[in-house]
């Protein structure tokens, strides 16, 4: 399961052969920066580095992690907005707790609005669904008034 | 003739024959009064919690809680540790404002500055993370950061009268006096008993040259603490300014009867009584002040000069007496200094045997005292041993410090003996080395006349 975590995001890498994971240790300070702003983007954890800090350890670049967090960083700027929030709570998703305090109010916002869309359609769907219920029961019950 | 030697002589003099005769003069027209200078202080570690700037994340105040309860059993260490677990995406400007304040305070400077931008990165106008960076920069020496730091931190709202005062230092250390006033006036009105401020205030004030504002300052200051010797000094100083040598004197005098225990003012009141012709008050903070910290001998020579030139030569009699049980203890060069002065004392008392002794043994401590090798030779030449008296001078224009006047002596040595064409030849030496000398080409020229009339005469 690591080293699929490992070889999926960087676009360089194919297949997940261990010489792949070997790439992705000595991947570039672009590389790095790109697989952590792509994290940030698509609402992933910044844990998912951990992985690579376990498997590579001593053969990860000294710079990685730094260009990863800058990636990262500058991901979660684009991600942490009022339409990704929206969406989340539109999918019935948790919250993500990525977003930092600083840039969070509109993410939440969204969040919450989302997340009171989707709750309001599943009120409706279910009452639609009562009502057609109770209709079909309305018409079984009434022929045996007559 | 007499005339040529007496021209000579005048320019000998005039040129600074004497260096230690020069020093004195120099240091007679430029009086420096020690003060504290203007200083900055770093403020204790407060933490982060009193902060309103920063706030913390809802889901960190359980961590919160727990770093707090580590901090107030003084586990810094293990506070950063576990601040150092997470990514520092992960963490609020507020954990990591924390962070950033305990490599601060573990003295991790490098860390703390990293720690700090990254705060700013964030949120940029965090006043604390400005006002922490600005202390970090000064600390490390990095004046132009500090200031742009300080500056930031006033322009979004600190009200803190030490990044007042911080501003005000750099600025005024930076851009001058004109720059550092306003700065100073907000710190000292936030907190007006703050004698830094004040001090601060009253330099940018001197420097600027706004003497009146700087007097109003000073006058309010000595009425509510007229037993401060700081405050008194710097009425000395502005007194100096202003060129009034009499008041700045008793204002001086007034700082060391208060404690004031600055060497270099007891010197510049020693040399204000000096020009002021009180001797005896001169010669009493002169025993003083050499009796009473390291003896330095720029002062000692300084001090035996002036006393000389005002011919008070029992006064520098009774200085060297005072010394006489040190002597034997000092280093070899100090000596010298010491024996030169007794030597030229006694030339003056015409205690020849005495004068001869003391200069052979302050030439015997230290070789190289260009000083003694050229009074000497001038004391031999003065008694026709002229051959004994060049050969000092050549010893002496080896050395770089006495190269000229040694040259300029030789040149005197050889018109005493009518040997026109050397003496010609040596100044000649002169204004190639030296062309700055004043009135040597004059010199060349009367010399040059004398010579040609010697040999119109001949023919």
């Amino acid at each position: 399961m690591k080293r699929l975590l490992i070889c999926l995001p960087l676009s360089l890498l194919i297949g997940c052969q261990s010489n792949t994971t070997q790439m992705a240790c000595n991947a570039s300070e672009s590389e790095w920066y790109e697989f952590g702003q792509n994290s940030a983007i698509t609402g992933k954890s910044v844990r998912i580095f951990d992985a690579f800090k376990q498997q590579c350890a001593k053969q990860l670049t000294p710079t990685a992690q730094k260009s990863y967090i800058d990636g990262f960083s500058d991901g979660l700027i684009s991600y942490c907005t009022f339409d990704n929030g929206f969406k989340r709570g539109q999918e019935g998703l948790e919250l993500n707790q990525s977003c930092p305090l600083e840039i969070r109010q509109e993410f939440e916002k969204g969040y919450k609005i989302g997340k009171k869309t989707r709750d309001e359609k599943l009120k409706q769907a279910e009452f639609a669904r009562r009502e057609q219920l109770r209709s079909q029961q309305k018409k079984y019950v009434a022929p045996q008034k007559h | 003739m007499k005339n040529l030697k007496q021209i000579i002589i005048a320019a000998l003099l005039s040129q600074s024959l004497c260096s230690t005769v020069a020093f004195a003069s120099s240091s007679y027209s430029q009086f420096k009064i020690e003060v504290a200078p203007p200083t900055f202080v770093l403020p204790q570690f407060t933490g982060p919690y009193t902060e309103k700037e920063a706030n913390i994340a809802p889901e960190e105040l359980e961590t919160a809680e727990h770093l707090k309860s580590l901090l107030e059993q003084g586990k810094r260490e293990q506070v950063l540790k576990e601040l150092e677990a997470f990514y520092e995406i992960e963490l609020s400007v507020a954990m990591i404002m924390l962070k950033a304040q305990l490599y601060f305070a573990l003295e991790d400077y490098d860390k703390a500055e990293q720690a700090y931008l990254s705060s700013l990165s964030r949120s940029p106008q965090l006043i604390r993370a400005h006002s922490d960076l600005g202390q970090l920069y000064l600390l490390k020496g990095k004046l132009e950061k500090a200031r742009e730091h300080f500056s930031n931190a006033i322009s979004y709202g600190s009200q803190d009268a030490l990044i007042y005062g911080q501003l005000a230092y750099l600025n005024l250390s930076l851009h001058g006096p004109y720059s550092a006033i306003s700065a100073y006036q907000q710190a000292l009105s936030l907190e007006p008993t703050q004698e830094q401020w004040q001090q601060g205030l009253f330099i940018a004030l001197t420097q600027a040259k706004m003497y009146p504002a700087a007097q109003a300052l000073l006058s309010e200051l000595i009425a509510k603490h007229p037993n401060d010797h700081k405050l008194w000094l710097n009425q000395a100083i502005l007194k100096l300014e202003l060129d009034n040598n009499v008041e700045a004197l008793a204002s001086l005098e007034m700082a060391i009867l208060l404690g004031n225990e600055q060497q270099n003012n007891y010197k510049i009141a020693a040399q204000l009584h000096m020009q002021l012709d009180s001797f005896d008050r001169a010669v009493e903070l002169i025993s003083y002040h050499l009796n009473n910290f390291d003896l330095e001998m720029n002062s000692l020579n300084t001090y035996l000069t002036w006393l000389g030139q005002r011919g008070l030569w029992s006064q520098s009699q009774e200085i060297l007496a005072s010394l006489e049980t040190k002597v034997q203890t000092m280093s070899a060069h100090k000596q010298s200094v010491i024996y030169f002065h007794h030597a030229l004392i006694a030339q003056q008392l015409n205690s020849t045997p005495k004068a001869v002794e003391n200069f052979k043994l302050s030439i015997e401590k230290n070789p190289n005292n260009g000083m003694a090798l050229i009074e000497y030779a001038n004391y031999l030449a003065s008694n026709k041993q002229f051959t004994q008296a060049e050969t000092l001078l050549l010893r002496a224009e080896a050395l770089n410090d006495s190269k000229k006047e040694a040259l300029l002596a030789r040149a005197q040595l050889y018109v005493d003996l009518q040997n026109y064409q050397a003496a010609l030849k040596t100044l000649k030496n002169i204004a190639n080395q030296y062309k700055e000398t004043k009135g040597i080409w004059q010199q060349i020229t009367l010399i040059e006349n004398i010579i040609k009339t010697k040999e119109q005469q001949k023919t």
